[in-house]
């Protein structure tokens, strides 16, 4: 992986009048920015456009950008931000799973079945078991476990307070778990 | 509880991270840069006055505070004059300008002070406009 130096480095470049450094941002959050964009709209061409947009919309709003957050942040919110508008004005429906009692499961269970698995079959199921999630959930659990990123950061980004995002991951991460038994035990049956 | 809730969180991040990122197509920092360089392009470059707004308030009330010390604080304006330490003599060119003047406005009396003081504001906005073409004109190459 190309070595990158801190985004503050880019930024005074691009402010400066280097617009070329502006690539090197680009390089360096293009994957997670458009992981977002497709989990959000679940449809490469239109993540590839929005990412496309937020990356734009990020370069003409740099100067009023303040380094008072993380600029990963800001860019992630600048791309949630898009793709909610692009999915509003596109009325997507969105298939829902249960929202208010997702039950209950077993997360050892689920991951020593796994593990059983193939590194390709494995990937196979936890990509499907996220495409089951609703969008808002997918986000969360890719921001928090994928990047890393801290509660607080997410509340900045998809604009909820603390308590609601941990609420969130707590359900997203039991929807994600029911997701995948349910996955398994389809293969199991489709196999007897 | 803790160490549970510890054991889930290590197992999930675990499966979360089996997934990698999805990566956009190759051409796409490209395309961004295209449409960065396009866009500063087409973006009209506004130069900076060579004076400031701020500056040029300034000046004016300088000049005003000044002309109405001349005007209004000292005994006499041309007492005043008479020691004011100025090498070149500009006395007959200001009252040639104000004996003009005053055969444009007939009895009204303007004193050599408000001249003093306009001169300079009138030089200062014809340098700064002739500064200002300069430096555009070095900026855009035109």
């Amino acid at each position: 992986m190309m070595g990158f130096q801190k985004d503050s480095y880019y930024i005074n470049k691009v402010l400066a009048g280097d617009l070329s450094a502006y690539s090197s941002l680009v390089e360096k959050h293009k994957g997670m920015v458009y992981t977002v964009a497709l989990r959000m709209v679940k449809n490469p061409q239109d993540a590839e456009e929005i990412t496309q947009d937020a990356f734009l919309k990020a370069f003409r709003s740099l100067k009023s950008f303040k380094g008072k957050s993380k600029f990963s942040t800001w860019i992630y919110k600048i791309i949630y931000n898009t793709a909610v508008s692009r999915l509003r004005k596109k009325q997507i429906e969105t298939i829902k799973i249960d929202n208010e009692n997702p039950g209950n499961f077993d997360c050892e269970q689920t991951s020593n079945e796994l593990k059983k698995l193939c590194d390709e079959d494995r990937k196979k199921y936890v990509r499907a078991a996220f495409e089951k999630l609703p969008e808002e959930d997918e986000i969360i659990l890719t921001l928090y476990y994928l990047n890393e990123s801290s509660v607080e950061e997410i509340c900045e980004i998809i604009k909820l307070t603390k308590s609601n995002v941990k609420v969130k991951l707590h359900r997203a991460r039991k929807k994600f778990y029911l997701a995948l038994e349910h996955l398994l035990k389809e293969e199991l049956t489709s196999i007897l | 509880m803790r160490n549970n809730k510890l054991k889930i969180e290590k197992i999930t991040k675990g499966l979360i991270r089996e997934i990698s990122l999805d990566m956009p197509s190759d051409e796409f920092t490209n395309k961004i840069m295209n449409k960065v360089f396009l866009e500063a392009r087409q973006k009209p470059v506004s130069y900076q006055p060579v004076i400031s707004k701020r500056s040029w308030q300034i000046i004016i009330v300088s000049m005003c505070i000044f002309v109405c010390f001349i005007l209004f604080v000292t005994e006499s304006n041309n007492k005043f004059f008479e020691e004011f330490p100025v090498t070149i003599d500009i006395n007959p060119y200001l009252e040639a300008i104000t004996t003009f003047i005053n055969n444009l406005f007939g009895n009204i009396q303007i004193p050599p002070s408000i001249f003093i003081g306009l001169i300079p504001i009138v030089a200062l906005v014809i340098a700064d406009k002739f500064l200002r073409k300069i430096i555009w004109h070095n900026y855009t190459g035109n």
